[in-house]
């Protein structure tokens, strides 16, 4: 009876031991393609916890994918539903500067394609017909919209994405790390020197960075002409669409969203790109600042502050 | 007399910087120091840092303690708005004890120049410091380039869906071939930095990408899943744009 007590407790103690090496805290990274990009998660827990958790973002960025990827989104599911009403607020509170319906100018001006080129002023005033996110409602729990009508989710698809992300992780108990889509990201906790996140912003015209952002618990996300464009006749022609003109939008090269939601992020650098009062539109948004690139290359902070360091 | 005596220890101050600081980074174009002879720095360092804030010389607000200070504390709630940074900030602080007692003062050191302390407006906070007890506390407050901390990294490694499957050093030009799903990808190591030279994907956003140089740069080829990334220590954790 005590020898058998006393195994018990052997083993007990055995386990607790295994156990206690398994779930030691460490940093672990691992780089997903998703989006047509590459997504980083960077999170400090177990090796076995990292796993889960890896599988738990590749579960959820997989259901995005295939939820709002063009033409196969799902207009009744709940997920696509939820994100509709957030680009419709969004596009409510930009008056329009940020619009999901800009789908028909991706096509026409090549985007979607291999061959980029600059339509015809009637292709643009033809394609200029089908957009208008004012034209869709939600109705019995459906999107309904004009038949003509295509949503490109691409301006906010993967902060939402990374938002879903990181609620999974939290509520499984990770209290540091990282998850980055492409560019859109959001960081908490300590990164593992102990300190805020040091963020990069992507220089728009030359290597390296424009800056540094120091920031945790927060999102951010970067539109910039840099990234898909052509050139015809020596003039740029970039893929971040003006919804009231149906060309690219003038007047930036890059704009940085920090603010607590990816998502909101995401979907306001293309609508401070896009629009000609970026302040004013942040106005409505006081948790959110950015950092803007004119096209003459200066540079200028808007909205919240945040810990940003320009690099000279 | 006094002028006289505060000037000779901050260049026996100065003397000891190679060992303070690195020396790259001593009195470069952009950087600068601030002495502060006091054995009470948090008094004046608030008022001094905000003149020095309207000169350009500060860039971002977080500092790091490059020597245990006595005044740490108090310094902190004076630097109420910056950030305490472990391994680098836009301001560097460090401490020292003077040999002899000293008249307590500033001076700030720009471009290896002395700046006079009243171009910066601080008259009234000089003759204040000027007449009380003498101290031997240094502190100086190195403002670093933060530029200058940022040096391109020397190795490059290729992933290919996810898995690491070369690396090269960055220090002699040349083109790479990588064989990917569709073909080849043709990377080129040029001045210091890493590009794309030709992909057979569809959009040749690779190709178009601006090359890397900086630790945690990188290029991407999604359709190809193909991966070009600088190594090393950088000082970003992860980048937007």
């Amino acid at each position: 009876m005590k020898r058998k007590r006393s195994l018990t407790i052997f083993l007990a103690l055995v386990l607790l031991a295994a156990g206690g090496c398994a779930r030691r805290e460490a940093w672990h990274s691992s780089t997903l393609f998703f989006f047509d990009t590459v997504c980083d998660v960077t999170l400090a827990c177990s090796a076995e916890e990292f796993e889960i958790a890896r599988k738990e973002v590749e579960r959820i960025f997989e259901e995005i994918q295939v939820s709002f990827s063009p033409g196969a989104e799902r207009l009744e599911s709940p997920l696509a539903l939820e994100l509709f009403r957030k680009a419709k607020n969004i596009y409510r509170d930009t008056e329009g500067a940020f619009d999901i319906s800009v789908e028909p100018l991706v096509g026409i001006w090549g985007f979607r394609g291999a061959r980029q080129r600059v339509p015809s002023d009637q292709e643009v005033a033809e394609a200029m017909k089908k957009v208008g996110l004012d034209k869709s409602t939600e109705e019995g729990g459906r999107i309904v919209r004009p038949e003509t009508m295509k949503f490109d989710w691409g301006g906010i698809g993967k902060g939402f994405g990374v938002d879903l992300a990181f609620k999974a992780l939290a509520a499984r108990g990770i209290q540091n790390g990282f998850i980055n889509a492409g560019g859109d990201l959001y960081c908490w906790g300590t990164n593992p020197d102990g300190v805020p996140w040091n963020v990069g912003i992507k220089h728009p015209r030359r290597p390296g960075f424009l800056g540094t952002l120091s920031i945790t618990g927060l999102g951010a996300a970067t539109s910039g002409d840099y990234q898909r464009f052509f050139e015809e006749n020596g003039v740029r022609y970039h893929h971040i669409f003006d919804p009231k003109t149906g060309y690219p939008a003038k007047g930036k090269e890059s704009v940085t969203v920090v603010g607590p939601e990816t998502t909101v992020c995401d979907a306001l650098s293309t609508a401070l790109f896009v629009s000609s009062q970026p302040e004013k539109i942040l106005i409505r948004y006081p948790e959110y600042g950015a950092v803007i690139v004119d096209q003459d290359g200066r540079v200028c902070s808007i909205g919240k502050k945040y810990h940003f360091t320009l690099i000279f | 007399m006094d002028r006289r005596r505060f000037v000779k220890d901050i260049f026996a101050a100065s003397v000891m910087i190679p060992f303070l600081f690195d020396p790259k980074k001593g009195s470069d174009e952009t950087g600068g120091e601030l002495y502060l002879i006091s054995d009470e720095p948090q008094r004046q360092m608030g008022l001094l840092l905000q003149a020095l804030g309207a000169q350009g010389l500060i860039r971002g607000s977080s500092y790091f303690l490059k020597s245990p200070h006595p005044q740490a504390g108090e310094l902190g709630r004076v630097l109420a708005g910056w950030r305490v940074s472990s391994s680098g900030g836009a301001a560097g602080i460090s401490f020292r004890q003077l040999d002899a007692a000293s008249r307590p003062s500033f001076t700030m050191v720009q471009c290896g120049r002395i700046v006079d302390p009243r171009r910066l407006g601080l008259s009234a906070l000089w003759n204040e410091m000027q007449s009380a007890e003498a101290a031997t506390g240094l502190t100086v407050v190195s403002f670093g380039d933060p530029a200058s901390e940022i040096r391109p990294g020397a190795l490059a490694a290729i992933s290919l869906d996810g898995k690491k499957i070369g690396r090269f050093s960055l220090d002699s030009e040349r083109s790479l071939k990588y064989a990917v799903r569709g073909g080849h990808v043709i990377v080129g190591i040029e001045r210091g930095g890493v590009r794309v030279k030709s992909s057979p994907c569809r959009h040749q956003v690779c190709v178009s990408s601006s090359p890397v140089l900086y630790p945690g740069e990188r290029i991407i080829c999604a359709p190809n899943r193909f991966l070009v990334e600088i190594e090393g220590k950088g000082f970003v954790d992860s980048v937007t744009g």
